[in-house]
């Protein structure tokens, strides 16, 4: 079931009318939240459930031993089985065919053929968001951040939350568990507050990254015959569609648990406007890198033991972080190169300079960073590390060629483009363009019936969201 | 709280009934498809014909209507069926060389037409009890082939279904095209700019930028602009890259057999229909710009159900020699058409 499929539509009004009509006391609205969160999920394949299901089970009982463990050691061994568990499925439904055909290329690289077949697994849609999740609370109450939960149904309705279960924002037990045990009030801001956020997380999603979409998949497919103006044009194309379609879903995930009395956290606070990679990293998939700094660049040692050890860290987390995102080579790559691009930062660090004190060179630094974060990109979207390199060498190469579908966008999108440009702008610089109060209601009003109306012009059948897969 | 709830679902409700109501307002006052027509039909279609930027209508559903105008002023007993294919037949050439003087003909094709739809015409007819004495009913691949009606120019008009299933369908077809942003912001541009833009692009359907002289009494479209276009500068007219890619390779061959047991029994019935009423009928297996020939089966059994004297295969032609017979490779232009009817009748 997808945000902008018709039968979501239903999905939500019914949910919502159950929620705040018939649900009146916080444990039966928790109830429903679990169980429709398990149908949401379900609907893509009822088998998902077992897996989500076990994991939830497992950790709800694992952290209840934790807590009333007294010894460290056994305390360890409890952890350890969590990870061992959740990074298991994730290992098996995720990674084991990778790794089989990784061990075969590598086998073969020494004259052998290990004639070893990849087994068919269908990889369970938003396993690494929910895993992380899961985890997040037995880390939490492992570093005794938070005592263990007492209702499994409050702590199901967590793991499973379906505005964010299949593509985040990544919760923190400890910001999203507590608001499970506090009464809901309707609020009436807040629900305006969450409708505008899906309005412009649709508006992300279908205008900016399905219309994108269109001419990234046609020049990643054809990059050999296309002029490196053209492969250029193609990698910020990618740009556009991962932001409009990973920061869109989360828009969506936000606004829609605002309708439930629900405050998520912030996941993108607009990562192309940074002037550095540090600060990108401080504002694109926020839940994510600091899901990485809480539980693994801490506990790694952090910034504490000298640079060697610091850049040591930071290079694993971002190989962890490439790698969580998919089992393939070029995530590696991706996580990689932004770890080298990030190494100067930490070399800096704490190195005050006056350099651009007055923000005089703010463009010329986010056009550059971008420009970066875009050639990264190449490797994320290539099917492979060849193909990846081959783009790059076709883009650096000043090449004559085709420019494909790239002809075919018109004067009218390319204006919508840079109006979707400005607002993204505008909302930067003002912050908080969502509250819009002060204006009057046929003003705002308008300002929405275009937006849905843009929306729905662009809709073209159902398209999945990227992060989905990860 | 619960004033809050009632006023967010309230003001919910305000905002989606709003241009819900503003749009079915547009939709029933305006009526751009034509589907609910009045007193003045005839008039009307008329008038929406010479517009230079038409939405696209159920020619189906508004040539019935037309036609049930038409009755009520003369008595119309012959008629031509067929799919888009036919719309180059001219009533009236074959009323003056063809007919009796006491004949009065009608176009009555319908875009995407199948067998089913022939058939469904015929026995509307039928029941309305009409004289059907001559006939020119045109057969060619995609109105042999079963196939579902769904878009709101193809579907059947409910002047011709039974079920009120099927009449509901027709109507919601259109509503669901009309409220669908793809069709209303083209059909925005061209009323703010009267006219002067007229984006075809956005869906082939929606806006037809060619204006056309309609005879209402006949129901013949004949589209002279484009019969301009093409007499003054015919390198122009086919440069598109459809057309190019359509005229550029000429193939010949025979289609798979399509006529299943469903498609017979349309087949049958229509040829009872014509027994009925001792029609003169002429049925024509349409000539294409490529040489298409119908199955053999097929072909045996439409001449065993029309007999073989009736029956014109006109597959094999002349005029595929020269591109400028065509508007594309399925549709033939009026002067071929008028050919056609001549060699139907040549030694009657």
């Amino acid at each position: 079931m997808l945000f902008h499929e018709k039968i979501f539509v239903l999905f939500f009004f019914a949910v919502f009318f159950l929620y705040w009509f018939v649900c009146k006391k916080r444990s039966t609205q928790n109830l429903l939240i679990f169980v429709s969160s398990y149908i949401f999920y379900g609907w893509w394949d009822w088998r998902f459930l077992i897996l989500i299901f076990t994991s939830s089970l497992i950790d709800f009982f694992v952290a209840k031993k934790i807590e009333g463990e007294k010894s460290e050691k056994v305390r360890k061994h409890l952890l350890w089985i969590s990870l061992a568990i959740n990074l298991g499925f994730l290992g098996v439904f995720k990674y084991l065919n990778f790794f089989i055909g990784s061990a075969s290329e590598l086998i073969s690289l020494f004259g052998m053929n290990p004639n070893i077949t990849t087994l068919n697994i269908i990889l369970p849609v938003g396993i690494s968001f929910y895993t992380f999740q899961t985890l997040s609370y037995t880390f939490d109450v492992y570093f005794k951040k938070r005592s263990a939960e007492d209702s499994l149904v409050d702590f199901f309705a967590y793991v499973s939350f379906f505005p964010q279960l299949v593509a985040g924002p990544i919760e923190r037990s400890t910001h999203l568990l507590p608001q499970f045990k506090k009464e809901r009030v309707f609020d009436l801001p807040l629900a305006y507050s969450g409708l505008r956020q899906m309005l412009w997380g649709y508006v992300k999603k279908i205008v900016i990254a399905d219309q994108m979409a269109i001419y990234v998949n046609d020049i990643f497919q054809n990059y050999p015959q296309y002029s490196s103006f053209a492969l250029a044009i193609g990698a910020v194309c990618f740009a556009f569609q991962i932001y409009g379609d990973f920061s869109g879903y989360s828009d969506i995930a936000i606004g829609l648990s605002k309708l439930f009395g629900f405050d998520l956290m912030t996941n993108f606070k607009f990562p192309y406007f940074s002037k550095n990679i540090s600060e990108f990293w401080q504002r694109w998939h926020i839940s994510l890198s600091g899901w990485f700094r809480e539980y693994l660049y801490i506990p790694l040692g952090g910034g504490r033991g000298g640079m060697n050890l610091k850049i040591r860290n930071v290079f694993i987390v971002f190989l962890v972080s490439g790698f969580w995102h998919g089992a393939n080579w070029t995530f590696v790559a991706w996580g990689l190169v932004h770890g080298l691009l990030y190494i100067p930062y930490v070399l800096l660090e704490g190195k005050k300079t006056n350099f651009n004190k007055n923000g005089f060179f703010d463009f010329p630094l986010i056009l550059l960073n971008f420009i970066l974060v875009c050639v990264a990109w190449v490797f994320f979207r290539s099917v492979d590390l060849i193909s990846s390199f081959d783009y790059l060498s076709g883009l650096f190469s000043f090449r004559d060629g085709g420019i494909g579908l790239l002809s075919e966008m018109s004067t009218s999108y390319i204006f919508i483009l840079g109006l979707f440009i400005l607002g993204e702008w505008l909302i930067y610089k003002r912050y908080k363009i969502f509250d819009i109060y002060h204006l009057p209601r046929f003003v705002r009003w308008s300002g929405y019936y275009v937006l849905i109306f843009t929306f729905l012009f662009f809709l073209r059948g159902k398209t999945d969201f990227i992060y989905f897969q990860f | 709280m619960k004033n809050a709830l009632t006023r967010f679902v309230l003001n919910l409700m305000i905002f989606i009934l709003i241009p819900v109501t503003i749009l079915s307002l547009v939709f029933f006052i305006f009526d751009p498809f034509l589907i609910f027509l009045g007193s003045d039909a005839s008039e009307e279609i008329k008038d929406y014909y010479s517009k230079k930027c038409r939405v696209g209508t159920n020619l189906e559903h508004v040539s019935l209507v037309n036609l049930s105008h038409q009755m009520k002023k003369r008595e119309i007993n012959s008629f031509i069926f067929g799919s888009s294919r036919a719309g180059a037949f001219d009533p009236s050439y074959w009323e003056s060389s063809y007919l009796s003087p006491d004949d009065n003909a009608f176009l009555l094709n319908a875009a995407g037409d199948s067998l089913e739809g022939m058939k469904r015409k015929l026995t509307y007819l039928d029941k309305k009890n009409v004289n059907i004495k001559n006939v020119i009913i045109t057969f060619d691949l995609d109105s042999l082939r079963q196939k579902e009606k769904e878009p709101f120019l193809l579907i059947d008009s409910p002047l011709v279904v039974e079920s009120i299933e099927k009449k509901a369908m027709f109507y919601l077809q259109h509503v669901k095209t009309f409220f669908n942003p793809k069709f209303l912001f083209p059909l925005a541009l061209s009323k703010i700019s009267k006219g002067k833009i007229c984006n075809t692009d956005f869906n082939k359907f929606v806006l037809n930028s060619k204006a056309i002289t309609f005879d209402s009494r006949t129901n013949n479209r004949f589209f002279h602009e484009v019969e301009k276009q093409i007499d003054e500068d015919p390198n122009n007219f086919y440069k598109t890259p459809s057309l190019l890619s359509q005229f550029k390779k000429q193939r010949t061959r025979t289609l798979p057999s399509v006529l299943s047991d469903r498609q017979e029994g349309f087949l049958i019935k229509i040829a009872e229909i014509f027994k009925k009423h001792k029609t003169n009928y002429k049925v024509v297996i349409h000539p294409g710009w490529q040489t298409e020939y119908l199955h053999p089966k097929d072909l045996t059994l439409i001449n065993d159900i029309f007999g073989e004297s009736n029956t014109f295969d006109l597959t094999l032609n002349n005029w595929n020699r020269k591109r400028e017979n065509w508007y594309d490779e399925k549709h033939p232009r009026p002067h071929v058409t008028k050919e056609i009817i001549s060699l139907l009748y040549k030694g009657n």
